[in-house]
């Protein structure tokens, strides 16, 4: 871990057992978590931090989550929003598992078309999303058949 | 290649270079011998769920149900109906297919076909979906141009009218584009071909170029595909009377073309396509307007199991 990540995440407290996602955009850190389901029901210990110093990416925002792991649903969705989050898995203390988020092949029921005369628009059914492209981003909307672009990515 | 048997037909990017000239061949079949399928389908019930109007569409699919021996029934304009009272797409495609065994639907909102193909458990035709997919024209689009030049591959074929919001020319020349034909397009200024479906011939490898007009190109085509240009897609910022002057195909414009040139269009033609063209040879329109029924009985013949 660089000097400076360390200092992020020494500012808030440590967990023993969880997952913490690091190297977030800051301009998406609440939109995660909403997107995780973490609400004012929630009963595990979780922590959010945004605009820490990154070298890498100027500024960054963590969340740690105690005694949860992230499902692959989960996983997929934090990419879209935040496609340069790590996810880090802590068991006693330590990171036992380290990795970059991948975006997925193929996206679902996240993100809104951006036609409004798409059906999952007008009759509000779940959105899907092939990946044709990952650098520079370019999804296909398997209803209407359009293409979406990175600027134009919306989440639900 | 798959089956059709039990298949939705909703875009032509469901299906592979085979199996596009598997509908022709059937479809072929259908056009020479009509009479030998003309019982083939005792006792089915074929729904036309129209959404939207299209009087040719819907009366092409039901000729064609009604000519393989089954019966049809369904609705022409969605006034009358249970969606003018909110009713769910998803809700009036699962009560139509426990009255039918095959529906084909038209409805003004794009991928709507596909969502209908994902909740019933009968084949959903696609008969167009707003500005996105219409496959039964595409297959009858591509019969006429293989029964008028005798293949699909190698054709120099151009476009010309609006090509931005001309569903049937962004799926004719995405089949094209798999035979290796040559797409050249013309269309008056802010109707030209969408730049993402050109970014996606151009990925593919297929050879295509915008002209301002056809005057150095029309020596070497071979086909010429017209599209109406659509009154109500112009604003206050373009001259629909002038706009459409350049963009007329007369007896005029025929000369100097390849003799062997043959013209299409969709139809409902105004006037980008002359009365005095019609009696040439290079007009095949109202062919093509006919081939919708062997087309349509392919379709459904193969999604019904009744021809494999």
């Amino acid at each position: 871990m660089k000097n400076e990540s360390k200092k992020a995440t020494r500012t808030i407290s440590q967990i023993e057992k969880g997952t913490v996602i690091d190297h977030l955009n800051p301009r998406v850190v609440f939109e995660v978590v909403r997107i995780l389901g973490i609400d004012d029901q929630i009963e595990e210990t979780v922590t959010v931090g945004t605009n820490f110093q990154s070298k890498a990416l100027g500024k960054k925002g963590i969340i740690k989550i105690a005694d949860r792991f992230l499902t692959q649903e989960d996983v997929d969705k934090l990419s879209v929003i935040s496609p340069n989050a790590t996810v880090n898995i802590i068991e006693d203390y330590e990171v036992k598992k380290k990795f970059k988020v991948k975006f997925p092949e193929e996206v679902k029921a996240i993100l809104k078309c951006p036609n409004p005369n798409c059906v999952t628009n007008v009759e509000g059914t779940e959105s899907r999303f092939k990946l044709v492209q990952e650098s520079p981003i370019l999804l296909f909307c398997i209803y209407c058949e359009r293409y979406m672009r990175g600027n134009e990515i919306e989440i639900r | 290649m798959s089956t059709f048997l039990g298949r939705s037909i909703i875009s032509m990017r469901d299906f592979t270079r085979d199996e596009i000239l598997h509908v022709l061949e059937v479809t072929a079949v259908m056009d020479r011998e009509p009479e030998k399928f003309a019982g083939s389908l005792p006792g089915k019930i074929f729904a036309t769920l129209f959404f939207e109007p299209s009087t040719r569409t819907r009366l092409s699919f039901e000729s064609a149900m009604l000519r393989l021996g089954g019966k049809v029934m369904g609705f022409a304009d969605p006034g009358s109906t249970s969606t003018k009272k909110g009713e769910s797409l998803a809700d009036s495609i699962k009560i139509v297919e426990s009255y039918a065994d095959l529906i084909a639907m038209r409805h003004p909102v794009e991928g709507s076909a596909r969502l209908a193909s994902e909740i019933a458990d009968i084949p959903i035709l696609n008969a167009g979906d707003g500005a996105n997919q219409h496959p039964s024209q595409t297959f009858l689009d591509l019969y006429t141009i293989k029964q008028e030049k005798g293949r699909l591959e190698n054709l120099k074929v151009g476009f010309m009218g609006d090509l931005k919001y001309g569903r049937t020319v962004h799926s004719l020349a995405h089949a094209l584009g798999r035979f290796n034909c040559e797409l050249y397009f013309v269309s008056p200024k802010g109707l030209e071909m969408p730049s993402d479906l050109l970014e996606e011939l151009a990925k593919a490898g297929v050879a295509f170029r915008e002209f301002e007009n056809f005057e150095s190109a029309k020596g070497s085509l071979d086909i010429l595909y017209v599209t109406r240009i659509q009154r109500e897609r112009f604003g206050a910022d373009l001259d629909y009377d002038k706009v459409r002057e350049g963009y007329n195909i007369s007896k005029s414009f025929l000369e100097g073309c390849n003799p062997d040139l043959r013209i299409l269009h969709p139809l409902p033609r105004v006037d980008e396509l002359s009365e005095e063209v019609d009696s040439t040879p290079y007009a095949i329109y109202f062919r093509q307007a006919a081939n919708g029924i062997p087309t349509r009985m392919a379709l459904i013949s193969l999604v019904m199991g009744a021809v494999s």
